[in-house]
């Protein structure tokens, strides 16, 4: 099919893999990526293998990520945030692209602004070999942007590739359908009880994600130190009533089972204990893997309450133990929150301009919304998925958005 | 016209498959042991043809083309056909049936209990109904939505006291949690058993299920009218016969997909062979209206014969082939066909380069795939290699994880070892003895191999061919005055930069250790390697 261009917003796993699918169909397509790195949650998590591959698909989204930037028929728009879209004939789209002021022609990825830069979270650099150039900087944190008082990034620069003054620009373009992959947002454990944000040990399980994939290992924030007993805490923000999320986030017992399991097996000293309602599925050898799992590491049905901070910066908590039903106090090195996925609340204007439905503030109704919508939901942004899910989602909303062009094509033929 | 996609299936999905695929034009055969009723979609501008109680007996030739047989009780049926889609229903079998109640009329699998609820009817007098559900094994969510549904409607329309007794709830599906909720609202009781399991007996009046409270430590006691007991969700019954005749591999579960993200979500080992639905795992509702859009795009993305030129391929060499099959046996894509003569089908090849490493003759060639040594241009240098006292790495790695970590690597600028060569190699399971050796030769201190982690390789076994050679040959390396450890396999993925980066580090410790290699009579193994160049390969 030919002369046909369809908007991608979102370039996380679904977005990244309907992308992949259509070009492979010669049809153009505008992938949008608010943020300056493609590849959404997906391309942050680490590898979780222990020699043998636990399957958890990450690795998928650099083969994807390589594919759709060489791919001549896939724009790849970064730092993009559609401001508004409408349905004529076509639709048609605005955007603004907030720049990354480093010149991507001139960069070499050499790392010496990353060295020089003294603010937290202005510099930041991606986390895949195919994130070129590797470093973008964050307007919101750097100084230079509130009052011009350090440029010390751009003196560095051995090849003049920051480019400070490059202004926001406006981007528009059409598209003959859509498909919105805006994804998650993941819970903000705030929220909840259990200290984060104020007890520096407690992290969250994606922030263990990002450490391992970095480091290969685990570290207390608060001393760098290995933490000999951690805990994982499940169902932080999912299962939940009394927010109203009445669901379960689907990769979090995997997630946190996994990273357990390379833990232990780099560090066989670790002490792990995970904390979790029901232990919930994942892949296929999730019978032989969750056996094994038990020999090593000790699950509690509970979820544990009255957090505090003991000496040398360890947690300490108290839960029901239901093997011997009494109140067990206990104190851990680390504690990592398995936060559940929330709804993106940024879905809810994209969804409202696009005609969906989406129960307030929820994720986007699955029920397939009529083909001559034009727009097809994709992935995370209508529930919890897994990478594999979400690829496997988007490659039916990419074989829809296929019948709906021909459809549309033939239309216009008749007429 | 090319030929009809085959559908090997009886039931919605492959109706949904066949449903997608007739508009675009496609012909379709679809095919079953088991009978198969008459309404299937059709369309003006493709034909669909069904053979019902057919056994698939024969499947010979590759993508594009392949020549199925059919027994269809005394009658054989071939057909020439371009692709096959499994799209089996799967199957159903009672687990967890408790021990002390075999022979009970009280107690029904799930299905059987479904069916009574939904139609023939539940026995007189039945007010009270346990279910035991994931206590013998782990269970899933669509057993465990079923059976929640089930409760729901036993407690709301028919005021029905029903017991769930489970280990974990399953509800990691589409809308589970909130059922869960409301089958709790609607008066379900909810056990949940870690440690222990409950006491099952049978009793003159009927049935006792005893069991602790985990955490109140109260002793309970349930005596249900019916016990609706656990039940597995296993393969279809074809699977097994058709994954032979078909050459596919399984899964360790028995499903017709290979426990390999890279066949995600309905790729199977053979280009050409498509699975799909319970064929392919334990798939719930929304996973399976899936796989009928993603068979759908799938066939109609498979490659037409002569799509793929051959000489892009690997090439076999039929004066020197003595038609030994090794290529056939480890071809992991099944793209090698016995015909007149032993040929590659280029639409199915995917260059992993394990059949021209493991022939005995030296017989298959692959452009820009150096079996016997190591080509000067294929090696990349990560910095100044070979200066004055550096050691010397020559690192293999696979293209698709190890490569790419180490690209990785480097742009997080973790220091790498200055002697380190990096030489790409499509799949770790096209390294050969020869390519080791001359890596030795082309004085290397010492020699990595970088594969995929195990169960992730594209071609399915190149990394366990590769630490096999490695295995092997370590076994040689006391007598040619080797230490074992100047060679080494470890795995890796895409995106373990920092990984990349500790194992190269470690390894020039180890060698450090070890010293500078000193290859004595390095001219004699030259000499001896090329004489036996094949025999190594």
């Amino acid at each position: 099919m030919t002369n046909k261009k369809v908007l991608i917003i979102g370039s996380g796993a679904a977005g990244l893999s309907a992308a992949v699918d259509l070009a492979r169909w010669n049809i153009d397509v505008d992938l949008l990526e608010k943020t300056h790195f493609p590849g959404g949650h997906a391309v942050q998590l680490s590898c979780k293998a222990v020699k043998e591959c636990v399957k958890c698909g990450a690795c998928l989204l650099e083969e994807k990520l390589a594919f759709a930037l060489e791919h001549p028929r896939i724009t790849i728009h970064t730092g993009t945030q559609i401001t508004d879209i409408s349905k004529g004939q076509r639709f048609t789209w605005n955007a603004e692209k907030q720049p990354s002021f480093i010149d991507p022609e001139a960069c070499t990825n050499c790392g010496a602004c990353l060295e020089s830069c003294p603010w937290p979270g202005a510099l930041v650099h991606g986390s895949s070999r195919h994130h070129s150039p590797f470093y973008a900087i964050r307007e919101e944190n750097c100084r230079y942007f509130k009052d011009q008082s350090c440029q010390r990034c751009r003196e560095v620069c051995p090849e003049g590739a920051i480019q400070l003054n490059t202004k926001r620009k406006r981007h528009a373009g059409e598209a003959d359908a859509v498909i919105l992959t805006t994804g998650f947002k993941t819970f903000d454990p705030k929220d909840k009880p259990y200290g984060y944000g104020i007890f520096q040990n407690v992290v969250t399980n994606m922030e263990l994600e990002r450490m391992l994939r970095q480091n290969g290992a685990v570290f207390r924030p608060s001393d760098g130190r290995r933490p000999e007993r951690i805990a994982f805490i499940q169902c932080v923000g999912s299962r939940d009533a009394k927010l109203g999320h009445l669901w379960c986030s689907k990769v979090c017992c995997g997630s946190a089972l996994r990273m357990a399991r390379f833990i232990k097996h780099r560090e066989s000293d670790a002490d792990i204990t995970v904390f979790s309602m029901d232990v919930q599925t994942f892949g296929r050898d999730f019978q032989l893997v969750y056996a094994a799992m038990r020999e090593t590491v000790r699950l509690v049905r509970a979820i544990p309450g009255d957090f505090f901070q003991t000496e040398n910066d360890r947690l300490q908590f108290a839960y029901v133990d239901n093997q011997h039903p009494e109140l067990v106090e206990e104190a851990f090195d680390l504690v990592v929150l398995s936060i559940g996925l929330v709804p993106n609340p940024e879905t809810a204007d994209l969804a409202r301009m696009l005609g969906l439905s989406s129960p307030a503030g929820g994720f986007i109704d699955s029920a397939r919304p009529p083909v001559t919508h034009g727009v097809f939901p994709a992935g995370t942004v209508k529930g919890p998925m897994g990478i594999p899910e979400s690829i496997a989602d988007a490659g039916s909303a990419a074989w829809q958005t296929l019948q709906y062009l021909q459809m549309e094509a033939r239309g216009a033929n008749n007429v | 016209m090319s030929s009809p996609i085959c559908i090997l299936g009886s039931g919605a999905n492959a109706r949904q498959i066949a449903a997608n695929l007739l508009p675009t034009g496609q012909d379709i055969l679809i095919a079953s042991e088991k009978p198969i009723s008459n309404s299937w979609p059709s369309s003006s501008n493709s034909e669909l043809e069904v053979l019902q109680e057919a056994r698939l007996i024969s499947g010979k030739g590759s993508v594009g083309g392949y020549r199925l047989v059919f027994a269809r009780g005394e009658e054989t049926l071939a057909r020439d056909v371009s692709g096959i889609i499994l799209a089996e229903n799967g199957a159903r079998e009672p687990s967890g049936f408790p021990a002390g109640l075999i022979g009970s009329e009280r107690v029904l699998p799930l299905s059987t209990f479904k069916k009574a609820l939904n139609g023939d009817g539940l026995p007189e007098n039945v007010t009270t109904v346990a279910f035991l559900i994931g206590l013998a094994g782990e269970s899933n969510p669509i057993i465990c939505e079923e059976m929640m549904q089930a409760c729901l409607d036993l407690q709301s329309r028919l005021s029905i006291q029903t017991y769930v007794l489970t280990d974990n709830l399953k509800v990691a599906g589409e809308g589970l949690e909130a059922l869960y909720r409301k089958t709790k609202e609607a008066g379900t009781f909810f056990m949940k058993l870690t440690g222990h399991r409950p006491e099952i007996s049978r009793q003159e009046d009927g049935i006792a299920i005893e069991f602790a409270d985990e955490v109140t430590g109260y002793a309970f006691k349930v005596t249900p009218d019916l016990v609706v007991a656990d039940e597995s969700i296993l393969p279809p019954s074809e699977t097994q016969g058709l994954s032979e005749i078909l050459r596919l591999d399984l899964g360790r579960d028995g499903f017709a997909q290979a426990d390999n993200v890279h066949r995600l979500p309905v790729q199977t080992n053979r280009t050409g062979v498509l699975s799909t639905g319970f064929s392919r795992g334990i798939l719930n509702r929304e996973c399976l209206a899936r796989d009928a859009d993603l068979a759908a795009m799938a066939a109609i993305s498979l490659p037409q014969k002569g799509s793929v030129l051959p000489e892009d391929r690997a090439l076999i060499d039929t004066n020197a082939c003595v038609k030994c099959l090794t290529c056939y046996r480890t071809c992991p894509h099944a793209a090698i066909v016995i015909d007149a003569r032993i040929s590659v089908v280029p639409e199915a090849c995917e260059r992993c380069g394990i059949c021209a490493v493991e022939c005995p003759r030296g017989a298959i060639s692959i452009k820009g795939f150096e079996v016997s040594g190591i080509p000067e241009k294929s090696i990349r240098q990560t910095s100044r290699a070979g200066e004055h006292g550096d050691l010397s790495i020559i690192a293999f790695c696979c293209s698709r994880s190890a490569s790419k970590a180490g690209e990785l690597a480097s742009l997080m600028r973790h220091r790498l070892p200055s002697g380190l060569q990096i030489m790409e190699v499509p799949c770790a399971g096209g390294i050969s003895y020869a390519n080791i050796f001359a890596a030795f030769l082309n004085r290397a201190d010492g020699v990595l191999l970088l594969t995929c982690h195990e169960g992730n390789c594209h071609s399915e076994y190149g990394n366990v061919f590769a630490r096999r050679k490695a295995d092997y040959l370590q076994t040689l390396f006391p007598a040619l005055g080797l230490a074992k450890e100047r060679l080494a396999v470890r795995t890796l993925s895409s995106n373990m930069g920092k990984d990349f980066a500790e194992i190269v580090n470690g390894f020039e410790d180890t060698l450090r250790n070890l010293g500078p290699l000193q290859l004595i009579g390095g001219e004699t193994m030259t000499q001896k390697q090329q004489e036996k160049r094949h025999d190594c390969n």
